[in-house]
């Protein structure tokens, strides 16, 4: 398979904390997606989050302060800012105008343009490099023996971004497994941050009618783009002990992407 | 839309809604098709000469088999008929019996809610105290999701659309 | 973080909710067929921002046009006061026995129990509601208040009344026992209450919807008609409630229209066999002070009850359990906005798991997630100014944690003595299972998140320390 390489696109890692602390394979995938197809990854160490754990549990200005240092980390970068999934981006384009409808111009301003260059990794490179096929391999199959795997609609990316098929495009180029059709697949897994502590066996409950779904489709594993949802999900299919894996997209797409 | 094809929609709309449309060439042949589709039953009607030369036995709202009215508006786009309450016109007859029969002329089937409402006169300065559109018979869900039709009023709604 | 003590998910209420939202589902795509539906949400949307943005001039409007008509227009201010005009019209026309229609804005004011008190015989029309009456029960939510309910429950009960046993299969014969029941009260009942979909100002006629035909009945064979209703129901034209008519039933049940739809203006006229003599009452109740602020969309709220169907939280812990009239999605809005906020009504907005179902199910794009959030921040100031002098736990939790992590450093720091320190030492005091970074148990404050799950412990080597160690 012969992948062109794009016109050497300079991109911002936005790597997102769950990703940095919990999660930096996924991190490390990424950039060695990106620079497979062709761009130039840049990663500012002034990052650290986007404030949307505060937002949500109800602290705007703690939420505030962490996105204001988001700003000024990106505000002297340039090029499309791209995280590994959506909940984050959808922080940063829809929230934070609001968040800073009252602040000083520069801070307004740079919320604004910050938010037009965020965008998440599936919909980058689907729609802005023009690949919705980039190979892949699901760890350790076999092409006459495809690996079922269920996808999970991230909410924020389906819902709040508008974005459905990119990320479902790129699944389908991956080797090795393919892709069922689960029963309400657009439906949330129950993380919702906070919510997942503050009514935890609702959580709980819908976390098992997404893998109950999973299972009765066939599937042997979940795949999805928020390190949230897919932190829930594994975590609640290990305490099952359910015969299922869970994977972020890129865990398919670059399954050996190293730094 | 022609003529044609609005009757078509309107009758796939009330089918959907659980209720039936009959066609018939001229007045006297939809009060034709009122009769046969009357039968044995008692009738409860508006006074209207539209329903003239229709009903054999006559009982009253709370007693009738079957309940006959006039239509003055039917609706394509929803698949309802509507109609105005005035003397002659029992808001009783239409709600208590078991059935229910409307005639409507063709020409008064119109294709939008908002030119139905117009026509009933909504919209003007001084509308009708009572106005009623139809979908379809009565019904509920409300146990067990199980849809079941004809709760209150009609369990059965028949249209008979005449030229 | 405490957990909502009493939400928990209840498997015969939910089978039934799973039910309803999956009928509900599959008829959302019938109706998104039929009509433009963006184009269609983005005019109801346009349409109640224009009415609940001109509230207090319409309901004036409306309440001309109302009197012109012949009726009779009682405004009140809190629930209190609508249920004394509703008891006060009802002793003035000597009534003794009324008939209930379905009626959201009925429960919110608690005139079910202010009849019964003041002697009134009043009984409940609408299938659920009867049911649920019958019962002495609570409508669980705004379209099908029985749907927690199974239909052997219904079974039982009708059987009991009805000194026949009546099979659970055979819902026909469930259906004909209420309608038999309730025929003999609607022809004697002297007063019938409803509530109202919307009201037009321009002509002053109030516009009703319903599946059953009890309304109809209601409105027709008592003397008296009272309508409860709202003040930010109010819609300023035709144009306008043309359109919503045609939108409820959609958003509702997917379907274009409802089995009926009255349209009323004034007391029957005409020589008509109608109600002698209109009343509408409008409530207030916390509406206005709704208006003008940041929640005002939550007022153009056209009671579909979509949202319910959609919300994947409603549907696992069913509507009883918001401990209010209105529940789900648009619920645990109002609630605390129309009730204030209360350590029972604070709980409300963290009914969500900000999916955001519920903003793509509304026909009139209310942005309900948005409004959650901003409500649990009204929350948090509402818990930290109650606990005066004692340290506001969650709130100092938060903004030690901006402090740290608006900084790269400490935010790394962070990283470092969680991955490296914290979990190790967490393995030992809680003497749990620790396998590939994955524990059995987490410590504060995200110990709930174990309660069901295993959870993830931060990397050793997060992502940022591994950049550096590789690029530099």
């Amino acid at each position: 398979m012969v992948i062109e390489p794009s016109s050497g696109v300079r991109v911002q890692l936005f790597v997102t904390c769950l990703v940095d602390l919990l999660y930096p394979e996924v991190g490390e995938r990424t950039v060695a997606l990106l620079e497979r197809l062709g761009c130039e990854v840049a990663f500012t160490r002034e990052q650290t989050c986007c404030g949307q754990p505060a937002l949500n549990s109800g602290h705007p200005v703690a939420a505030r302060t962490v996105a204001g240092h988001f700003l000024d980390a990106f505000a002297e970068t340039d090029g499309p800012i791209v995280a590994p999934f959506g909940s984050c981006v959808h922080m940063v384009r829809h929230h934070y105008p609001r968040l800073f409808a009252d602040a000083a111009p520069r801070q307004r301003d740079l919320a604004r343009t910050l938010g037009a260059r965020t965008t998440d990794l599936a919909s980058f490179v689907v729609d802005v490099l023009g690949r919705s096929d980039v190979g892949g391999r699901y760890p350790g199959s076999r092409d006459d023996a495809p690996v079922p795997v269920a996808y999970h609609h991230e909410c924020h990316l389906l819902r709040g971004l508008g974005v459905a098929d990119a990320p479902l495009a790129l699944l389908r180029g991956v080797a090795g497994c393919t892709v069922v059709e689960t029963e309400r697949g657009d439906l949330c897994c129950g993380f919702g941050g906070t919510f997942s502590l503050k009514m935890s066996n609702v959580s709980v409950a819908m976390a098992d009618e997404k893998l109950d779904r999973a299972l009765a489709a066939g599937a042997r594993a979940i795949v999805s783009t928020d390190v949230g949802c897919l932190m829930h999900l594994e975590g609640r299919a290990r305490r099952r002990r359910l015969p299922l894996a869970v994977h972020h997209l890129v865990d398919l797409l670059e399954p050996d992407g190293r730094l | 839309m022609a003529d044609a094809d609005r009757l078509d929609e309107f009758e796939r709309l009330l089918a959907e809604a659980g209720g039936r449309l009959h066609r018939a060439e001229s007045l006297d042949a939809a009060r034709t098709v009122a009769r046969e589709l009357i039968g044995e039953g008692t009738v409860a009607r508006w006074h209207d000469g539209t329903l003239d030369a229709i009903a054999a036995r006559e009982a009253p709202p709370a007693e009738a088999d079957v309940s006959l009215i006039v239509a003055d508006v039917g609706v394509q786009s929803t698949g309802a008929i509507g109609w105005a309450h005035r003397a002659g016109r029992p808001r009783a007859t239409g709600l208590l019996p078991t059935r229910q029969i409307a005639l409507l002329a063709e020409g008064d089937l119109v294709a939008s809610v908002p030119e139905a409402l117009r026509k009933l006169g909504l919209t003007s300065s001084s509308p009708p105290a009572n106005v009623v559109f139809a979908a379809g018979p009565s019904r509920t869900s409300d146990i067990e999701q199980r849809s079941i039709r004809g709760v209150h009023s009609p369990r059965e709604l028949d249209v008979i659309v005449f030229s | 973080m405490h957990e909502h003590p009493q939400a928990e998910p209840d498997a015969g209420v939910s089978l039934n909710l799973h039910r309803a939202a999956g009928n509900w589902a599959r008829q959302r795509g019938v109706a998104r067929a039929r009509v433009d539906w963006e184009q269609w949400r983005e005019q109801a949307r346009a349409v109640r921002a224009d009415a609940v943005g001109h509230m207090d001039e319409l309901i004036d409007l409306l309440s001309r046009r109302v009197s012109a008509a012949g009726g009779h227009v009682h405004r009140a201010r809190t629930a209190a006061d609508a249920r004394e005009h509703v008891i006060r019209i009802c002793r003035e026309v000597g009534a003794r026995s009324a008939v209930k229609a379905k009626s959201m804005t009925s429960e919110e004011i608690g005139l079910g129990d202010a009849l019964a008190a003041a002697g009134i015989d009043a009984v409940e029309t609408d299938l659920g509601e009867y049911i649920v009456q019958a019962m002495g029960d609570r409508p669980s939510h705004l379209l099908a208040p029985a749907v927690h309910l199974s239909a052997a429950q219904v079974a039982e009960l009708f059987s009991r009344e009805s000194g026949h046993t009546l099979d659970p299969d055979d819902t026909r014969s469930l259906v004909d026992h209420a309608r038999d029941v309730l025929r003999p009260r609607f022809l004697a009942a002297d007063v019938g209450i409803t509530g109202a979909n919307l009201a037009v100002a321009e002509t002053g006629t109030l516009v009703l919807v319903e599946s059953e035909g009890n309304i109809r009945l209601s409105t027709a064979l008592p003397r008296v008609h009272i309508a409860v209703m709202g003040i930010e129901k109010v819609v300023r034209d035709w144009d306008g409630a043309a359109h919503l008519v045609q939108m409820l039933p959609l958003a509702a049940h997917g379907v274009p229209a409802a089995a009926s739809t009255s349209y009323i203006t004034g007391p029957a006229r005409d020589g008509d066999d109608g109600p002698e003599q209109l009343h509408l009452v409008l409530l207030d109740g916390g509406r206005s002070s709704i208006q003008g602020t940041e929640f005002e969309a939550a007022l153009h709220c056209i009671r579909c009850g979509a949202c319910m169907y959609a919300c994947p939280v409603y549907r696992q812990v069913g509507g009883h359990h918001y401990g209010s009239t209105y529940s789900g999605p648009i619920g645990a809005v109002i609630t605390p906005l129309l009730e204030g906020l209360t350590p029972d009504t604070a709980e409300l907005p963290w009914f969500s798991s900000l999916c955001g179902a519920c903003v793509e199910a509304c026909p009139v794009k209310i942005p309900l997630d948005d409004q959650l959030v901003m409500l649990r921040a009204r929350a948090a100031v509402a818990n930290s100014a109650a606990a005066g002098r004692r340290p506001d736990p969650e709130g100092a939790l938060f903004r030690a944690w901006a402090a740290l992590w608006s900084r790269p450093a400490t935010y790394r720091a962070t990283a470092a003595t969680a991955g490296r320190a914290l979990a190790p030492l967490w393995s030992t005091i809680a003497r749990e299972h620790e396998d590939g970074g994955w524990h059995t148990r987490a410590p504060f404050p995200f110990s709930h998140f174990t309660d069901g799950r295993d959870a993830l412990g931060p990397d050793p080597e997060p992502f940022h320390a591994r950049w550096r160690r590789r690029r530099g």
